[in-house]
């Protein structure tokens, strides 16, 4: 969603009304369900954080200020709400549930590829799966996201670059248990 | 893995993550959060009842405490 859309449902939202709800929602449900739910591991739970994020909407949309940044305010809720949750126990996270819904592909390499990465992102810890869900697949900006993790710009390019190596690192041991 | 490799490789797991589908959101899931979300975004007339009841309240204090200090004093 543009700027301007972003503005647009702030403003209605200020104002209470539903449009602007609709307007948040459309744009960011989905990409904010998908980060969810890679990053839960769980159908279940991404689908009640993504309530819990979107009744926040509902809640504070209307004292929100008109230059708030929507997409960072919604991804703050949704990944607070997870860490609440995952700091009393970790969630178990369901690989056959993940790679169950990995899209079809239409070359039978690019889906094993595929299923390969969204394996290895499950064996991942938490913390470097989030990183890596926002740096590429939500393509948040380095400054949106190092504000959004409370990171200083050094602190997220190591945690990035280490992240990336270790989902390297869980690729190359799938790969090598396939070769065995 | 020489270092053009590891390049080549680290961009190609850098697009393969952006190119990554997005899950189906559930439509009854939406219905539901636009539901509950259209019930919070009404106005509230309690809340302004309140507001009411204590200024009436703080007011009546006043009131009472001028009224004691002119006349009963």
């Amino acid at each position: 969603m543009s700027e301007t859309n972003d503005r647009d449902a702030i403003a209605l939202l200020r104002r209470r009304d539903p449009r602007g709800f609709d307007l948040a929602y459309a744009a960011y449900a989905p990409q904010l369900f998908a980060f969810l739910r890679r990053l839960s591991g769980h159908r279940e739970l991404a689908e009640d954080l993504l309530q819990h994020t979107f009744l926040r909407l509902a809640q504070h949309g209307p004292d929100l200020r008109p230059d708030s940044d929507l997409r960072a305010w919604l991804y703050s809720v949704a990944r607070n709400g997870y860490w609440s949750i995952a700091r009393r126990h970790v969630p178990h996270v369901d690989h056959e549930e993940i790679l169950e819904h990995a899209a079809p592909a239409t070359e039978l390499e690019a889906r094993l590829l595929l299923r390969d990465v969204e394996r290895a992102l499950t064996e991942l810890c938490a913390e470097d799966r989030e990183v890596l869900l926002l740096s590429f697949v939500d393509a948040l900006q380095p400054d949106e996201l190092a504000a959004l993790l409370g990171l200083k710009p050094e602190a997220l390019r190591k945690r990035l670059s280490r992240a990336r190596a270790r989902l390297f690192a869980t690729l190359e041991q799938q790969r090598r248990k396939c070769n065995d | 893995m020489t270092e053009q490799d590891s390049i080549a490789a680290d961009r190609a797991l850098s697009a393969r993550l952006r190119t990554m589908p997005q899950p189906e959101l559930p439509p009854a899931l939406s219905h539901q959060i636009r539901a509950a979300a259209l019930l919070k975004l009404q106005p509230r007339p309690v809340r302004r009842a309140w507001v009411l009841a204590a200024a009436g309240t703080s007011l009546g204090y006043l009131a009472a405490a001028l009224h004691f200090a002119l006349f009963v004093l």
